[in-house]
């Protein structure tokens, strides 16, 4: 698996996501960022609250080890503001334990963004997560 | 009782922390070039005026990022004006980054309003910045070290 697949299904099907899931009601409730842009209104989003993986920039080698991040956002309806997303922060770290949480890589939480909401995204609240992930070497 | 004359062993450990320092400032402008060729040559985003692109800066921050920061955010304005394409504007505001009195830093930037949105609208897709600094961190490491490292060996 990719870093990104790998790092993906921690939070879509393994049991360390397992809490994510539940409190977002659905898997479905998990995409990939790119499918954003497919949504043209509001109500066909997923349901809320949702989170959209985005992975980022890699740098390495295969002999020292790759480090790659990749950020979740959390999104949620304007009625409910930013209580549901600062709920699910800790869910969403807990499940990236910073050692030997993944089969080929370990992740450390770099940090998450400020209370903003996305003028692209219907104006939903949202904050992003960021993580690095690195290889074993 | 044995005295010790270190007044050697103290001028000596002085001026290698004098090369280090002078290792690691040289380090930083080779760095800031690197992190600023990477960020202009990003793809993640298109760019409409020119300006994020033609205004961003990487630099030490340093006694000259402030008139490096002016030229920056004047090429932005000087793109931005009678441009009718969006309504965004040139922006100059301070990072909020105060450094120690031991440590150093690059700044990656440019100047314009919309220069947050480019970094988080529709889950960061035309994210720039951070991807660079993700990108570059590792290499600018190893160059800064490579940099300390030959000063200190002459």
């Amino acid at each position: 698996m990719t870093i990104a697949a790998t790092t993906y299904a921690q939070l879509a099907t393994a049991s360390e996501g397992a809490a994510v899931r539940a409190a977002l009601g659905s898997a479905a409730s998990i995409i990939p960022a790119d499918k954003l842009r497919t949504f043209t209104d509001a109500q066909a989003l997923p349901a809320r609250p949702f989170i959209a993986y985005r992975g980022g920039s890699q740098s390495g080698n295969r002999r020292d080890g790759i480090r790659a991040q990749f950020r979740w956002w959390i999104y949620d309806d304007a009625r409910y503001g930013y209580s549901r997303i600062n709920a699910l922060i800790p869910l969403l770290i807990a499940a990236y334990p910073d050692e030997d949480a993944l089969s080929d890589c370990y992740t450390v939480f770099n940090g998450a963004s400020d209370e903003r909401p996305d003028a692209a995204i219907f104006q939903m609240p949202c904050r992003s997560l960021t993580f690095t992930a690195f290889t074993r070497s | 009782m044995m005295t010790l004359d270190d007044t050697k062993l103290t001028q000596g450990l002085a001026g290698l922390l004098a090369r280090i320092n002078e290792g690691a400032d040289a380090g930083l402008v080779e760095v800031s070039d690197l992190i600023e060729t990477t960020d202009t040559q990003t793809d993640a985003y298109r760019g409409q005026s020119g300006a994020t692109r033609a205004s961003t800066l990487a630099a030490p921050l340093d006694a000259n990022y402030a008139s490096k920061a002016a030229s920056a955010f004047n090429v932005a304005a000087s793109l931005l004006t009678g441009f009718s394409g969006h309504d965004g504007k040139p922006l100059s505001e301070e990072s909020g980054v105060t450094l120690g009195p031991h440590e150093k830093g690059v700044m990656l930037t440019n100047f314009t309003d919309y220069a947050e949105n480019l970094e988080r609208d529709a889950a960061g897709e035309k994210a720039h910045i951070g991807p660079t600094i993700a990108e570059t961190a590792l290499p600018a490491t190893q160059l800064i070290a490579g940099f300390i490292k030959s000063e200190v060996e002459g």
